[in-house]
């Protein structure tokens, strides 16, 4: 079930690539696919390569404990933190429940949250957020 | 929403009329697909997902997480004032309930009224007419809850009769069948929903239903999450009044067992490939025995005439020397 609002609307076709420039879909340059292609890969794998991310991981403003949870709990915990932070802030979910792997990249697209990519260690992951 | 069909077609249609929309996904405890991902599903080789956070971002619409685990047992499946339906399972509190959930975080954020993927007919306990207008009346959203898929089979809500929502662009589907929603799911451009399968929660599951009935015959009230969660997985026998053991059926049932080990005793054999056996209760060493010999029974040692199998309870712990149990009626006499 959902909330909705009738007087903020946004119409969802705000979210489809800009054809402004007469291109459509169909017919859109290699330029505009590339772009839609790095966009994509960026949601779903991380925007950030793991070198950074081993770099973030000293940096990160929140660590969020999740080891020993099961999903939807990392989630959850996630989207608590998320609340308190600041636009810009990292942080880094410790958890050991494969379901982050999809679970998180999701959130964050359908919340327009930014997510960084994750580490995978032996036993758990790190994965990395960034507020919106 | 649960990211199903309907919740996510539902979510489409109010995108279409350019209302802005939160998806809330009520998390339970008791769904079928958390406890897939938490254990796998040797029937599917689909990857590890929340099929409502994926319809979020497939829709882009932010999905919340709410977890009612906590209240939920307590004030919905122990106590239902509508009764349960095939099995335990208490649909219409359960509505009203993540309803009334809904309603406070529709004021507290300052949004204007529901909606739902409900379906008229489409299920036999909480879809008919009556206990939708119960489920509507007793979350305290009357007026405010809209079913798009049925709407123009109900009584105008608030944002019709207002005119936030065209009425004339929502529908009138009725019954079981999701052929209807699934030419819509194509028209509306909605793909990659999980294949409809009525719906996603354990309590109306007889096996799980029979097994939730025993704990509560037993142990009264005083159950936590944590039995809800050992009650999704395992084989599950009742060796006394106070004693039950639950043995492990492959390895990664093993290893969710390992992560309820504190506070339960376990049984398992180091000789063969073995099931890890927890047990819950204060253990006779008559009940202590017979959950070793159910252990060696399930182990690749069944057919020894006797296995080593090692035991812990509390500060103490030993071997015993068993023969596996090999009356399959002994086993049907003590399974939940």
């Amino acid at each position: 079930m959902s909330c909705a609002s009738s007087d903020s609307r946004r119409d969802p076709r705000d979210s489809e690539p800009d054809t402004s420039t007469g291109a459509s879909n169909r017919e859109d340059s290699g330029g505009d696919r590339h772009r839609r292609h790095e966009l994509f890969h960026r949601q779903v794998h991380g925007s950030e390569l793991p070198a950074q991310l081993e770099r973030l991981a000293a940096q990160a403003d929140v660590v969020i404990e999740a080891r020993g949870t099961f999903c939807p709990e990392p989630v959850i915990r996630v989207q608590s933190h998320m609340r308190d932070m600041r636009a810009g802030e990292t942080a880094m979910l410790l958890a050991d429940d494969a379901g982050v792997e999809l679970d998180i990249p999701a959130w964050c697209i359908s919340t327009r949250n930014e997510y960084l990519g994750l580490l995978k260690e032996a036993r758990f992951y790190r994965v990395f957020v960034r507020r919106s | 929403m649960s990211g199903g069909l309907d919740s996510t077609l539902a979510a489409r249609i109010m995108q279409e009329q350019g209302v802005e929309v939160l998806g809330l996904h009520f998390s339970t405890g008791f769904c079928v697909a958390d406890r897939h991902r938490l254990i796998g599903n040797a029937n599917s080789k689909k990857p590890y997902r929340n099929d409502a956070l994926h319809a979020g971002s497939r829709l882009e619409i932010p999905v919340e997480i709410v977890d009612i685990k906590d209240d939920y047992l307590g004030e919905v499946v122990l106590h239902p004032k509508y009764g349960y339906g095939s099995g335990m399972n208490p649909c219409i509190d359960c509505r009203i309930f993540m309803l009334g959930r809904a309603k406070k975080i529709m004021e507290e954020r300052g949004y204007h009224f529901i909606f739902t993927g409900e379906v008229l007919g489409q299920r036999p306990m909480s879809q008919r007419r009556p206990p939708l207008q119960w489920v509507e009346r007793d979350s305290g959203l009357e007026g405010l809850l809209l079913r798009p898929l049925s709407a123009k089979l109900l009584l105008p809500t608030k944002p019709e009769t207002e005119g936030w929502i065209d009425r004339e662009q929502l529908y009138n589907i009725a019954g079981r069948s999701r052929q209807v929603q699934m030419r819509l799911a194509e028209e509306l451009g909605v793909i990659d929903y999980p294949q409809p399968a009525g719906g996603c929660c354990f309590l109306p599951d007889q096996n799980f239903a029979g097994k939730l009935r025993d704990l509560l015959a037993h142990r009264g009230n005083d159950v936590d999450p944590d039995d809800m969660m050992l009650l999704k997985v395992g084989r599950h026998f009742r060796l006394s009044d106070d004693v039950k053991i639950i043995v492990g059926r492959h390895e990664s049932e093993n290893d969710y067992l390992e992560r309820f080990r504190d506070g339960r005793g376990s049984v398992w054999t180091d000789a063969f490939s073995s099931p890890l056996t927890l047990v819950e209760g204060v253990a006779t060493a008559a009940d202590l025995e017979l959950a070793c010999r159910i252990t060696a029974r399930y182990s690749a040692g069944r057919d020894e005439p006797q296995v080593p199998v090692k035991w812990s309870l509390g500060t103490q712990d030993g071997q015993l020397l068993v023969e596996p149990v090999r009356q399959d009626t002994l086993l049907d006499e003590l399974r939940i």
